[in-house]
């Protein structure tokens, strides 16, 4: 009997062994680590996954994105060396093993993502009120716009390269939920930004310190309908933030891309992913936020050898004209005269600088160009902010204005800010170029090939490679 | 259970009651005449006992004919058939067993006869995992056991071997068969130091071949399914020594030998590496005189220089020697086994060696009766004196960036512009950084990784009576590894203190692993009537696994007190990774007849590392097997002495990932964007993380023939598995990089032959042959809704396509070299010749699974001579010889080998190679790593693993004192036969985790070739 006894006494603890939930129960022992279940549980969180929804995609956009485009276009000399990605895409020959590009793309879709969460979950969060439900999801809905529209100006065809834009476009993500994502069309990833952009621009509030505001999503528009060939909304919206009268012309060329300050951004950012550097309780907090753009042009050391440097065709259109400020303050020769001559930038020669990703200036050109292409600029309104650039610059101002005019003023403006490719290939649309460097614009390796890590879903299409030569 | 139990009173009452019994005794003896301490005792009609320390038993019986067996591991049982009458004492010699199927063999949780078995269990004993010099012993099984991979690792002092049984069924969880010392599963993860240094620490190094006195692999569901969840790759379980002998013996043996590579690389010498450089140069339409790779030699500097042969200058004369002394002897109530062993083996790496010294205590108490005690304790501590290799430097530099043009030393006193003097005639030469001159970072960096490990159990049994056996065991197995580097001042010349001093720069890299384990089981035996045996299982088991790592860098401030003291200044974060399985088993066999056999088992386990709602599994086998050589109708056909045909079907498990998998969280952290505080997610959840899970089915059929002249087996076997834990890459717009999933299924299928044919056998001489040969295919049959760059081996050569092998090599296929304008011509996804190298032309090409492996062993015995010798074999599979993309392709960086003579010189050549080029558009490419399966080559090849010739001093010219000698002399790898035109055709490269390790073998990177080895040893007995 004892023996049935003993049996059942080891079945018993044989049972409870196998059973016992506690003893299987582990999980990664950091304070720092929550839970997915209860990580967004109150308002709070949500605006501390706001702030990270920034956070990374000030990452992306530290110069590391505007830069890829920049290689690409007519803006740049050869990376020096045959390797390196910049080299690659500069000669149009990106593959999906590009593995340093594959971070910017990354990090725009976890913006993305971050994004959606909060528009799915901040509506039932303890805490909740009608204004922060609202502005928080008129943020996120921002941030997944803009995130959108450089993805798709990179990694697709522009809008209007097929008249119904059914050419395919990028991954288009509307929701937290993690089923593998075929690409979109074109026309379906601007409706879905443009979209965004406008309930953006109904529910941001007018200031938002650091953060997007009702302008910020504006002056988004402008730039997305100007890209879309809708002048008239571009036109429309650019107008409605110059007439805001909250941003002026900075005189000083010096700080489109200055050491961040501790007193106030210049007058014209509209839309600036700032870095820090500044003392917050005893510690001295440096966050930088342009390394990209930095790291890769900074040349202010007189032995810096920056991997990115002008092209001669940049150089001399900035200084043909000697008294042109853009062309003084810009650039810097280097060995002039030898066969080794070289064009510094020094537009980023600093240590903290912020990034501003929409400015007056470009508002100025957008209304310029749209006001040329709706009506020859009748009013001459385009012409007057014309020449406001231009005497900022010191270069004579201009009589009258011509498309190829704004086009020339922006290239000098916005060099090296990640906006001339684009220009050209809206131009190429338009049937205006046909060439960039020599090679057609709309030539396999203008876009930007796929991180191989987005193939990883069945039935991914990835763009077309084998370069433009 | 009021019915059971009274049946189970009757029952006892009828077999322990009124009869009158007689008293049966007797003492089993060895070949020496020593006694046998716990020899199995079974008497036919029913009754079993024991031996105890002093060889002796007691049985009662009543009057009547029985056949009565005693058994014993490794021994012949011996079957006495006796008429009782009155009392008789019955007295046996019982000799080492050289009929394998009547071997006694560790099975999980207990032992059984091979005959017995339902399952596919391959058994080595010590002899097989000794006769070979290895520093660690699963080298040993290779070409032993059919079925089962071993390939060697690299020359590496201390490096590992990679088992596979029956093909990998894995793909990111770990291919590896579970390994059990002792009944407790020990750690055994290659991946805790990562892949510093282009090296895996190998976790079963520390355990001493020595102490081992088996090793038995069990491949099937009938063998594995008792250990359930992490059985689905085979699993191995290693048995140590105990004592044996009454008398006190000692046994001293020792081996000293010396080491070659088995290959050398054929790198250019100064002279033809500068010309071939200044063709590249030309081709490329260049004028004047060549710019050389980072401008650090100018071209006339490099044609003055002597030049150095850097592959001499990283490699020299290994030199080995070992030396294991043991004690051992049963006593009143007990036995124990001592065993001390020191070995240091100095590979041909220059710099590079490893020592290990270990200690083991096995002792067993009879505390009563019925109760018995039994300890086990090793501790032994590995050193491992690193060097850089494959992509870190050393040798591997040696066949890349250390450029022959590059002297070791500076002739002169060197200047820079300013005129300041930057290094003196005789400094090492720096100019390309550290890693160019790899006799400098040898020299310049001092690396000792130290690896203690204890592996200790306590096993306490308990004999309720003759059916019931009650066993408890707890473990705890220790192991704490550091990695020591020191990087001299000057080292890293940009490390400098205010006054422009060289610093040096102190590193440690630590870990802990305590792994603790219980299990209890209870074992019921019952005979009932006089054909039907019941054997009866039931258990639990609990192990909880630790893992505690430091953060490791440290700067300079602290050099002084690491390198005096080995201690931290500060306290340094430490992180803990644990996991924990609990588990429940049973296992059920039967056998009517000692004829029919079947077994029936299950495990329920559960584990920590799965999502809540898959975190217990069960896994259910059953098998039976049928000794058709007993039946009446093989009667006439008596060159058959034995014929078992076997069948089995089970269920397994893999969980070899890491701790935490499942689990979905957010970081929060201060200061991010504006300096806010601010939380993101880091990991998504999978609750459904589970288990991969395998379903084999296999036949098997052992034969001995002209009574066991010849025996063997042959098995054929399909192992499904579903659910395959993929650490999958997820697709970039979904905001997070790689998850754990449970994703598609692949299959093996296999056959395995094993003969072993005793072909001479007269009084002096015998000649024994051993052979096996295994066929092993697997296929990928789905990968769900992702693609194949989705899973990529940490090297990226090899991919997981649907409808080929784990280990498929996926790449742009080279078709020629145009003999007019010698560029190379790759085919496009459809066949056509192209100039482009385009990834997206990639097709599957080839796979690094061989098609068959096998080994051949012949032994001759003459007098008291043995010669036997081995070959072991691997037919197909493929090779990627990944660094030759770079020493045989765009002219880059890198040295090149001679084989690139073979390239297109003018219109017309036709040539292996296209014409020589600095710049990869040349080629059509995009990118100067040109993958392509010009690199790929056939694997095959044939190996002489190990020639033995040994000596047994006849007894005569021993002292009284000692017991036996024998002297022997091995070499080991000493001819290869291969087609392969790189290193060595067998590579275990190094790998990045486990992913690489299932998909990479056969890929290699720089690595090292095996060793090649001659030895002297000794082995005294007294």
């Amino acid at each position: 009997m004892n023996k049935i006894v003993a049996l059942l006494a080891l079945v018993a603890i044989v049972v409870g062994n196998s059973s016992c939930e506690r003893i299987l129960d582990f999980k990664a022992d950091t304070t720092s680590q929550i839970p997915a279940d209860s990580a967004i549980v109150t308002i709070e969180d949500a605006e501390q996954l706001l702030v990270s929804v920034y956070d990374v995609a000030a990452n992306a956009f530290n110069g590391r994105f505007q830069n890829i485009p920049e290689v690409m276009s007519d803006n740049l000399a050869d990376p020096l060396g045959l390797n390196g990605e910049y080299a690659q895409i500069y000669r149009w020959t990106s593959s999906f093993f590009n593995g340093s590009f594959g971070g910017e793309y990354r990090d725009a879709y976890i913006a993305i993502y971050r994004a959606n969460t909060l528009l799915e979950e901040v509506a039932d969060l303890e805490g909740a009120t009608a204004e922060s439900i609202e502005r928080i999801s008129a943020e996120a809905k921002f941030i997944r716009a803009l995130c959108h529209y450089h993805v798709v100006r990179i990694w697709a065809l522009p809008y209007g390269y097929t008249s119904d834009n059914s050419h395919l476009g990028i991954p288009l993500k509307l929701s937290a939920d993690q089923t593998p994502q075929m690409r979109a069309t074109v026309a379906d990833v601007y409706a879905a930004i443009v979209s965004d952009l406008l309930d953006a621009e109904a529910d941001l509030p007018a200031d938002n310190g650091i953060f997007a505001d009702q302008m910020a999503a504006k002056g988004l528009l402008a730039k997305v309908y100007l890209e879309m060939g809708d002048f008239a909304n571009a036109k429309a919206k650019a107008a409605e933030v110059i007439g805001s009268g909250s941003y002026s012309l900075e005189q000083d060329l010096t700080k489109r891309f200055n050491d961040h300050p501790n007193t106030s951004l210049p007058a014209e950012f509209i839309f600036t992913l700032v870095s820090t550097n500044e003392v917050i309780g005893g510690d001295t907090l440096v966050d930088e936020r342009g390394s990209g753009y930095v790291w890769n042009y900074r040349s202010d050391d007189p032995n810096a050898n920056p991997a990115l440097k002008a092209s001669a065709d940049l150089y001399v259109a900035a200084t043909s004209d000697t008294n042109d400020l853009r062309g003084q303050t810009w650039y810097d020769i280097r060995n002039a005269g030898s066969a080794d001559e070289l064009y510094m930038i020094s537009k980023f020669d600093a240590s903290f600088i912020d990034v501003p990703l929409i400015h007056l200036t470009e508002m100025y050109l957008i209304y310029a160009e749209c006001n040329v292409r709706l009506n020859g600029d009748a009013d001459g309104t385009g012409l007057g902010y014309i020449n406001d650039l231009r005497t900022r610059a010191n270069v004579a101002s201009l009589s009258s204005l011509s498309v190829s005019d704004v086009m020339n003023e922006r290239r000098l403006e916005m060099a090296c800010e990640g906006d001339r490719l684009f220009q050209l290939k809206r131009q190429g649309v338009l049937g205006e170029i046909q060439k960039i460097r020599g090679v057609d614009w709309d030539c396999p390796g203008m876009v930007l090939q796929f991180p191989n890590f987005e193939g990883t879903a069945q039935g991914f299409i990835y763009n077309e490679e084998g370069g433009c030569e | 259970m009021k019915r059971f139990s009274r049946f189970l009173v009757a029952l006892s009452l009828l077999i322990g009651g009124a009869v009158h019994a007689q008293s049966v005794s007797g003492t089993v003896v060895d070949e020496f005449n020593e006694p046998l301490p716990s020899v199995a005792i079974s008497v036919d009609k029913g009754g079993a006992t024991s031996t105890n320390f002093n060889g002796q038993y007691s049985l009662s019986l009543k009057p009547g004919k029985y056949a009565i067996t005693y058994s014993f591991i490794g021994y012949e049982p011996v079957v006495k058939e006796v008429e009782i009458k009155g009392k008789q004492i019955i007295n046996v010699t019982m000799k080492p067993a050289s009929n394998q199927l009547d071997e006694v063999v560790v099975v999980g949780y207990g032992v059984a006869r091979k005959r017995d078995l339902t399952g596919s269990v391959v058994s080595l004993k010590t002899k097989e995992l000794t006769d070979i010099p290895t520093p660690s012993f699963e080298n040993a099984i290779q070409g032993k056991a059919a079925g089962v991979q071993v390939i060697t690792g690299s020359g590496i002092a201390g490096s590992g071997s990679m088992v596979r049984v029956r093909g990998v069924a894995s793909i990111s969880a770990g291919g590896d068969p579970l390994y059990v010392v002792d009944g407790i599963p020990i750690t055994q993860d290659y991946f805790l130091n990562g892949n510093r240094g282009g090296f895996n620490t190998n976790p079963l190094a520390t355990i001493n071949p020595n102490d081992i006195e088996s090793v038995e692999i069990l491949k099937d569901a009938a063998a594995t399914g008792i250990y359930g969840s992490r059985g689905s790759n085979g699993v191995v379980l290693i048995t140590t020594k105990r004592g044996k002998s009454k008398k006190l013996a000692y046994n001293f043996s020792s081996r000293v030998g010396f080491s070659n590579p088995t290959a050398l690389p054929n790198m250019m010498n100064k002279d033809e590496y500068l010309q071939m450089y200044e063709e590249a140069w030309v081709n490329d339409g260049n004028v004047g005189v060549p710019e050389l790779p980072g401008n650090r030699m100018s071209w006339a500097e490099a044609q003055a220089a002597e030049g150095t042969d850097w592959v001499q200058e990283t490699i020299r004369q290994g030199i080995k020697h070992g030396y294991d002394f043991s004690a051992s002897r049963g006593f009143k109530g007990g036995n124990f086994y001592a065993g001390l062993s020191y070995n240091d083996n100095h590979s041909y790496l220059a710099g590079n060696s490893y020592e290990r010294l270990s200690g083991r205590i096995n002792a067993d108490f009879d505390i009563t009766k019925r109760f018995k005690l039994g300890l086990s304790t090793s501790v032994s501590r590995g050193v491992n004196n690193r060097i850089d290799a494959a992509w870190s430097g050393g040798f591997g530099e040696a066949m890349s960036r250390a450029l022959p043009i590059y002297p070791i030393y500076y002739a002169e006193d060197e200047y820079d512009d300013d005129g300041n003097l930057v290094a003196s005639a005789g400094d090492y030469w720096l100019k390309g950084g550290i890693s160019l001159n790899p006799v400098a970072q040898r020299d310049m960096k001092d690396w000792t990784a130290i690896e203690d490990r204890s592996i200790n159990n306590i096993t306490l049994n308990y004999k309720l009576n003759d059916n019931w056996t009650f066993r408890g065991q707890g473990a705890f197995d220790y192991m704490h590894f550091e990695d020591h580097i020191w990087e001299k001042p000057g080292y890293d010349p940009t490390y400098k203190d205010a006054d422009g001093n060289f610093l040096g720069r102190a590193n440690m890299y630590p870990y802990s692993v305590y792994n603790t384990s219980g299990n209890a089981t209870a074992n019921y035996i019952k005979d009932l009537g006089e054909d039907h045996h019941i054997n009866w299982l039931i258990g639990s088991e609990y192990q909880y696994n630790r893992i505690k790592r430091w953060d490791g860098y440290y700067d300079s401030e602290a050099v002084g007190q690491i390198r005096e003291t080995g201690q931290w200044v500060n306290d340094p974060l430490s992180y803990i990774e644990e996991y924990a399985f609990a588990s429940a088993f049973t296992r059920l066999n039967y056998n009517f007849k000692g004829k029919y056999y079947a077994e029936a088992l299950i495990r329920r386990d559960g584990s920590s590392k799965f999502g809540p709602n898959n975190k217990y599994g069960n896994f259910p086998a059953a098998s039976v097997a049928w000794v058709l050589s007993d039946e009446d109708f093989m009667a006439n056909l008596p060159a058959v002495n034995f014929l078992k045909l076997k069948t089995s079907v089970g269920k397994n498990g893999n969980s070899a990932i890491p701790s935490y998998q499942w689990f979905g969280y957010y970081n929060v952290a201060n200061n991010g964007y504006g300096g806010q505080t601010y939380r993101y997610p880091v990991i998504r959840e999978n609750a459904d993380l589970r288990w991969e899970t395998s379903t084999t089915y296999d036949v098997g059929l052992e034969y001995g023939l002209f009574n066991d002249r010849i025996s063997g087996e042959l098995a054929w076997y399909r192992k499904q598995t579903n659910d395959m834990l993929l650490n999958v890459t997820l697709q970039g717009s979904t905001g997070f990089g790689s998850w754990w999933d449970n994703v598609g299924s692949v299959y093996n299928t296999g056959v395995e032959f094993a003969i072993k044919s005793r072909n001479i056998v007269t009084d002096n001489f015998t000649w024994t042959t051993d052979f096996n040969i295994a066929r092993n295919y697997n296929q990928i049959t789905s990968i769900g809704e992702y693609s194949p760059d989705a899973v990529s081996g940490g090297t990226n050569d090899t991919r997981v396509v649907v409808g080929m092998p784990i280990g498929t090599n996926y790449l742009v296929q080279f078709s020629h070299v145009d003999p007019a304008n010698g560029l190379p011509v790759y085919l496009d996804k459809e066949g056509n010749e192209t100039y482009t190298w385009d990834l997206q032309n990639r097709v599957a090409v080839g796979n690094v699974m061989p098609d068959a492996i096998g080994g051949l062993t012949n032994t001759f015995n003459y007098k008291n001579w043995e010669f036997g010798f081995m070959w072991v074999f691997t037919i197909g599979g493929d090779i990627y010889d990944s660094s030759s993309k770079r020493q045989m392709g765009v002219v880059t960086d890198w040295n090149m080998r001679t084989d690139l003579f073979d390239r297109w010189q003018q219109p017309g050549d036709i040539a292996t190679y296209p014409r020589l080029s600095r710049d990869y558009r040349t080629y059509g490419s995009n990118t100067e790593w040109i993958n392509t399966n010009l690199w790929l080559h056939d694997g095959t090849y044939a190996r002489l693993r190990n020639v033995k010739l040994s000596y047994r001093v006849p007894q005569e010219k021993l002292t009284k004192n000692v017991k036996g000698m024998t002297v022997n002399i091995t070499g080991t790898n000493l001819i290869t036969l291969t087609n392969f035109i790189g290193l060595d055709p067998e590579i275990a490269r190094d790998f990045e985790n486990a992913t690489d390790r299932n998909m990479s073998p056969n890929i290699t990177y720089l690595t090292p070739p095996q060793e090649k080895t001659y030895n002297v040893g000794v082995n005294i007995n007294f």
